[in-house]
């Protein structure tokens, strides 16, 4: 051993760092081998209990919800003891009465509420909402939410401007689930734009969760954010706001050029022609990104004479504009002969 | 001043051992960043819902485009899998390139298209299109086929763009085999970010000997070939560990053409691909990078970890060389068309970090490796050989290159452990023990080629001949007429 140290002394220190090195780097290896096998070993014993676990769960609240012979009370108490006792077991406890809730309507619902509270799981999912780590916090809202369950006010507030933008996408999901009156009132608070999939995400809690009366969006046509101004635009035709046109008629004179396609865009969309004239005297002075929805209207609520009102010299230069063009102008030739042939009267109109 | 021999080996033997650790270090922080950015990841997507965004009208439209050359024997099927991908409005456009077998016909009798004359804009200059054929089976309607004359994959590309509808284009090789639900995955980057993201790319996995039906993967196998395996083990630390971290400083220059998103409208703005590279997936995203830092827009470019995408890899070492060689020239030709972003404060990571590691650890470093082993050859055929030294310098490389491999493992088996049988990680480790003395120098031997291949000024890309990752032949069964 002595000749091994004193060998080792011997070396320049290159090659006594080499050998530290390799047989830090081999011990690594080692471990890593050991790692993989024990992260398979733990996966697979998780995953063996989580089965276990939710066929338990299944038979449970199957039972718990449609079993009139069922003894609601000693049971709970009994599944309380033997499964409800570790962090493991109550997130996959959760998961379990969420998927029960997403395929159930009406009163099953609150029974699985009120089992959520028996189950002790609010004061779980709360203390997960006021935790530091934001995906605690995320997955929270996003139980509460799904649940309709109200977390305390005081909790949510200060998450819909949270740094994260997941924290902040699950609290504003949570309040247009949860709301019973305006649920987009955030939007005045709001601090950060909101991105494409906060956008939808919204809309769809919007026609498929939230359970009050759908606001008038025209109260945030003039928000500071851009991407309210969109949002709300694009919800006035996506809920039908008729009585939102002539507003709609301003925003295409909006000095933001998002603003304006998505104002023309959702007027294409409610099928208000007079929007046409309209377009056809503002297209020589507009933006290729706004000449190419003009178009794109004309397509959508036109005319041929619409195409042929527009002055074609303002697009010449722009050649994928022109395509475009071209290619609508194919289109309603073709449409054209089509109605030709069947006799339609429209025909003579365009002609 | 005085040197002997002595100190020339003794300060060669430092720079080499300072490169070894230079190279080492960087893979240490690589790795760190990719395992914090597979956590956020894994926890980013935890608990949502993709049902809202199927739903969505406001979700961005895609067009697909697949180029196609001489790919009769999975052109078919590999568009089926393509029309069934999840997706609320997206086109697939495959781009014959020229092909000489039967590819083109075989698309237009299956899936009963016809000649269309649609005007489109001719936004990047292409070789002649000789026609676009749409569908008459309503069945079909998203499905376009291009018919071009040949001029490369990346004028095929550029003649896919030109014809594409919508803003966002996925570019994918047609071979490749997409998981139901990739769009929607990588479209996400594009929607959740408060910067213009302008490309997104997912992570290449090998589909050698998986078994796949009607164009999905049904079950995840280790490929028989020591090759392809070895493969299995780059692809890791590519992806899982190297591409992670870039993403998480958003230094990423490279989206694999085989699958990745992009911004049609900046991809336009930059000329498209380049057709004078064989590198034309690096060369663009370079370019587009490039282009928004000088008029200095804020942008980023997102990268999902999960596996979407299954590829056949070449199983044959000449067909490997051969890839090798064009990746290596596609690397260098980038590099020096770019040249100015090295070490350039005014391009930021792009500039400090991206390019300086693609020139050190990617373009120079098996040929530093090649110049060592020349270097210790000589000192072996002038007996300067110490076989103690050597025995623990070469422990030190060893032991470093397993280190790397298996942490790579590591970071499949705690991400998304697609390799679910406990003999296939016991394989894939004996490969990672044995891929430093089989593999390797086959693959640094083959960049070697490239750098000269690029010396003499080769352009070719090189025939890359596929077993085909399905077992049924549709030359077989065209209908009948």
């Amino acid at each position: 051993m002595n000749y091994l140290f004193s060998l080792f002394d011997s070396w320049p220190f290159i090659v006594k760092l080499n050998l530290i090195l390799s047989i830090l780097f081999f011990s690594l290896a080692i471990w890593l081998i050991g790692s993989v096998y024990y992260i398979r070993y733990t996966k697979t014993i998780m995953n063996i209990k989580r089965r276990e676990l939710e066929k338990t769960l299944l038979d449970f609240i199957s039972s718990y919800l449609f079993d009139e012979n069922f003894d609601k009370s000693s049971e709970l108490t009994k599944l309380k003891k033997t499964h409800i006792n570790t962090e493991f077991n109550l997130k996959i406890t959760i998961k379990q009465l969420l998927i029960f809730n997403e395929n159930l309507k009406g009163a099953s619902t609150e029974i699985l509420k009120e089992l959520f509270m028996f189950l002790g799981l609010y004061e779980y999912v709360v203390s997960d909402l006021k935790s530091r780590a934001w995906e605690k916090k995320a997955r929270a809202l996003h139980v509460f939410s799904q649940l309709y369950i109200k977390a305390p006010e005081e909790v949510i507030s200060p998450l819909i401007n949270d740094q994260r933008l997941e924290v902040r996408q699950q609290a504003v999901l949570y309040i247009l689930n949860l709301s019973e009156t305006n649920p987009l009132e955030f939007l005045n608070t709001l601090q950060d734009e909101l991105t494409l999939w906060q956008q939808i995400y919204m809309e769809h809690s919007l026609k498929n969760s939230f359970k009050g009366e759908i606001p008038n969006f025209s109260q945030w046509t003039s928000h500071p954010m851009s991407s309210v101004v969109r949002f709300s635009i694009r919800m006035m035709s996506e809920f039908n706001q008729f009585q939102n046109i002539p507003i709609l008629m301003t925003l295409i004179d909006h000095n933001e050029e998002s603003v304006r396609k998505a104002a023309i865009h959702s007027l294409s969309k409610m099928g208000h022609i007079d929007l046409i004239p309209k377009l056809i005297s503002k297209f020589k002075n507009e933006t290729p990104v706004i000449k190419k929805e003009i178009l794109k209207t004309i397509n959508h609520i036109g005319s041929y004479n619409h195409l042929l009102a527009l002055e074609v010299k303002e697009i010449t230069e722009n050649k994928s504009l022109y395509t475009y063009y071209s290619s609508l102008e194919q289109y309603f030739k073709s449409t054209l002969s089509i109605k030709l042939n069947m006799g339609d009267l429209t025909v003579k109109e365009a002609s | 001043m005085d040197i002997n021999f002595h100190q020339i080996t003794e300060i060669t033997s430092w720079l080499f051992f300072s490169y070894g650790l230079f190279i080492c270090t960087g893979y240490f922080f690589s790795a760190i960043f990719s395992l914090i950015e597979l956590r956020d990841y894994k926890k980013r997507h935890n608990f949502e819902d993709e049902v809202a965004l199927l739903k969505s009208s406001n979700l961005p439209q895609i067009s697909v485009l697949a180029p196609a050359y001489n790919e009769e024997v999975n052109a078919v099927e590999n568009v089926r899998s393509l029309l069934t991908l999840d997706y609320p409005s997206f086109e697939i456009i495959i781009i014959n390139d020229g092909s000489t077998d039967g590819t083109l016909q075989i698309l237009l009798d299956t899936f009963d298209m016809v000649l269309e004359a649609m005007p489109y804009y001719e936004a990047i200059p292409t070789k002649k299109v000789r026609g676009v054929y749409v569908s008459k089976q309503n069945a079909y309607k998203n499905l376009k086929i291009i018919d071009k004359e040949n001029g490369g994959k990346a004028d095929a590309l550029n003649a896919g763009i030109n014809i594409s509808q919508h803003p966002k284009i996925c570019c994918i090789d047609v071979d490749c085999v997409l998981e139901r639900d990739a769009l929607l995955k990588l479209i996400r980057p594009f929607l959740n970010n408060e910067k213009k993201v302008i490309a997104s790319g997912g992570i290449i996995r090998i589909a050698n000997n998986c078994i796949i039906e009607d164009g999905r993967i049904i079950e995840v196998k280790l490929p028989n070939s020591f090759a392809a395996r070895a493969q299995i083990l780059e692809y890791f630390r590519a992806f899982l560990m190297g591409r992670m971290a870039w993403s998480k400083i958003d230094g990423l220059l490279l989206i694999s053409g085989a699958f990745g998103m992009f911004d049609k409208e900046t991809v336009i703005d930059v000329g498209g691909y380049s057709t004078k590279t064989v590198g034309e997936d690096m060369e663009l995203l370079v370019r587009m990078r490039r282009m928004m830092q000088e008029k200095n827009i804020a942008y980023t470019v997102g990268f999902i970890p999960d596996p979407l995408c299954w590829t056949e890899v070449p199983q044959d070492w000449k067909v490997l060389y051969r890839q090798r060689t064009r990746w290596t020239r596609g690397t260098i030709e980038t590099l020096l068309t770019h040249k100015r972003l090295l070490f350039n404060p005014k391009y930021k990571i792009l500039g400090l970090l991206s390019a300086p590691y693609w020139v050190f650890f990617e373009w120079l470093a098996p040929i530093i490796e090649f110049f060592g082993l020349l270097y210790f050859t000589m000192l072996l055929a002038m007996g300067q050989i110490d076989w103690l030294i050597v025995g623990i310098f070469f422990s030190l490389v060893y032991s470093f290159s397993i280190l790397f491999s298996l942490t790579a493992l590591y970071f499949e088996e705690f991400s998304f452990q697609q390799y679910k049988k406990p003999k296939y990680m016991l394989i894939l480790i004996g490969t990672a023990l044995l891929e430093p003395f089989l593999y390797h120098p086959f693959v640094m031997w083959a960049a070697i080629k490239g750098n000269i291949d690029f010396l003499r000024g080769k352009k070719s890309w090189g025939e890359m001949s596929r077993k085909g990752l399905t077992n049924r032949d549709y030359r077989k069964d065209k209908p009948k007429k």
